[in-house]
């Protein structure tokens, strides 16, 4: 019997691959995973929030109600008497209230938040030419309500957040926890022209035409324009106004609605009372 | 919590170029030191060799403890999630089974033995490292030392 | 190539011994997998996602094995001992060695 020790090759036992491009490989599969997962829970979270009874909704918006002593101007009585004659036109469902706030500061904002409460912000109201246009505003912002875009967004965000805490492993996984989340509410860049798309109807059936609705649009665009910085469409949830107002003329066109009706002006306290500060 | 990534990352990165530095080292030295100690030969088997009464029998055993790095150890906490060969606990594994065969053989080079008979490994997970996954392994390879009489007279 | 946990084969002579070869792999299930096996382990059973899991490693092992013996020319490999460890959490390793023989 004879005793030899041969040499063996190398790497029989070891896999020859790099370790780097396994880890590509690998972390850029687990980045998909999560956002596909992120995808899914926002999706879950959005459908399960639109179940809540409205009443319910308005329940948790109270909570959060902080100008309970509202004055009561003469243009926040104005503002909340178009939202009350456009969510008539919208047909709101029974128990859906609109609640008009006017809020003193020159951001040119406005939006909706869960219960049906609508901020309108001084700086854009200043902005608008006349009634018409305000009133598509506010429409669209009503028509965010009526399809509980606020709610599905919440919804999306606290599953999202939910998910992230649990895979984080943070212990306080706070529902509504941040404050941010109502004021700092995104919607879907289809729940926005939807929201377009009623705020049109409604505004066309009232004032028999769409002139002063497209009119807020080339506002928006002119104050997208004046920005420092244009986000490009892709990275903003809100349609790039101009191709909002080309969406919008469309639909006009073939519905054969007014695109040259006079707008009607707003009463001659309206701009009196956002000079008074 | 962008502190706690860049930290991740420079460990990552730390663990990777350190890890695979001295990995590279390791093997050199495997390497060499089986060259040197090839004319010991190791078998499994238990059978004597023919004309055993010549030589005597003492157990002989080397044990080595390796860790891996950062870099590899997350590698394989992404191996574990989604399954498959985790390839970076392979050369580890591979590492700690040829340096404990080679600590035994050089024990039984001391004692002049010219062939180990009937080896066995043993492997244990010893330190559990954060989370789940090990740090380390270590490795004990045991076997009898065949030494011819002539040369223990000699000593 | 044979492999056998024998010393010897009956009616066959080892001419020559070659040293040790082995063989090791380590394997791991995913998660979806892992989350199922511990599902299971309230209910008790046989846990076949992992029974799976060990006899791939075990193959791959062998494979392994086999490769080094033919690299150095042997044609059977006596004495072969399995060992499992568990590495890691939901990966294990199969190592697998032998003495690589030369039959006649």
């Amino acid at each position: 019997m004879q005793y030899e020790n041969p040499k063996i090759p190398e790497g029989i036992n070891v896999t020859k691959v790099h370790p780097l491009k396994t880890f590509a490989i690998l972390v850029s599969g687990l980045l998909v995973m999560l956002l596909v997962g992120a995808w899914l829970l926002g999706f879950g979270g959005g459908y399960l929030a639109s179940k809540i009874p409205y009443s319910q909704e308005q329940r948790i918006a109270d909570s959060y109600e902080g100008d309970a002593g509202l004055e009561q101007t003469e243009l926040l009585r104005y503002l909340q008497a178009l939202a009350d004659k456009l969510s008539q036109q919208m047909n709101l469902e029974d128990g859906m209230d609109i609640t008009i706030h006017y809020v003193d500061e020159g951001v040119d904002n406005a939006f909706a938040t869960i219960g049906g409460h609508i901020f309108l912000y001084r700086g854009l109201l200043e902005k608008l030419p006349h009634e018409n246009a305000l009133a598509m505003l506010v429409a669209h912002e009503i028509a965010h309500v009526k399809h509980r875009d606020p709610i599905v967004s919440i919804g999306r965000g606290a599953a999202i957040s939910v998910g992230m805490k649990l895979l984080l492993g943070d212990a306080s996984p706070s529902l509504l926890g941040n404050a941010g989340l109502l004021t700092q509410m995104r919607f879907g860049r289809d729940m926005e022209t939807k929201a377009d798309q009623a705020g049109l109807v409604a505004v066309n059936t009232i004032y028999g035409g769409v002139t002063g609705a497209l009119a807020l649009f080339e506002i928006l665009d002119g104050i997208e324009d004046n920005g420092l910085v244009k986000s490009p469409e892709f990275l903003s949830t809100h349609p790039a106004s101009e191709n909002r107002l080309d969406e919008l003329r469309e639909i006009a066109n073939r519905n054969g609605w007014s695109m040259d009706n006079t707008p009607v002006p707003f009463p001659e306290f309206f701009n009196r009372s956002l000079l008074l500060r | 919590m962008i502190f706690q990534i860049l930290l991740i990352l420079v460990l990552l990165i730390l663990g990777y170029f350190v890890g695979s530095h001295l990995e590279k080292k390791h093997y050199q030295s495997i390497i060499k030191r089986e060259e040197m100690l090839r004319d010991i030969p190791a078998v499994a088997s238990k059978i004597l060799p023919p004309g055993s009464e010549n030589f005597n029998q003492v157990l002989v055993m080397g044990n080595v403890t390796i860790s891996v790095d950062y870099f590899k150890r997350f590698l394989a906490a992404l191996h574990n999630f989604f399954g498959g060969r985790v390839t970076s606990y392979e050369s580890l594994l591979d590492r700690a089974r040829r340096e404990a065969i080679l600590r035994m053989k050089e024990e039984a080079a001391v004692l002049k033995a010219t062939l180990v008979l009937n080896i066995k490994y043993e492997t244990a997970s010893i330190y559990k490292g954060g989370g789940k996954a090990i740090g380390s392994v270590e490795v004990l390879a045991y076997g009898t030392a065949m030494i011819p009489k002539a040369s223990i007279d000699a000593v | 190539m044979l492999i056998s946990n024998l010393e010897v084969i009956p009616d066959r002579k080892v001419t020559k011994h070659l040293g040790l070869v082995q063989g090791s792999s380590v394997r791991s299930k995913h998660v979806g997998r892992d989350i199922m096996a511990s599902v299971k382990n309230l209910f008790g059973g046989e846990l076949v996602g992992y029974t799976e899991l060990l006899s791939e490693s075990r193959e791959e092992a062998m494979d392994r094995l086999k490769q080094q013996a033919e690299s150095i020319g042997a044609n059977a490999i006596l004495n072969v001992r399995f060992s499992t460890s568990s590495v890691a959490q939901g990966a294990a390793e199969i190592y697998v060695y032998g003495t690589a023989v030369i039959l006649e």
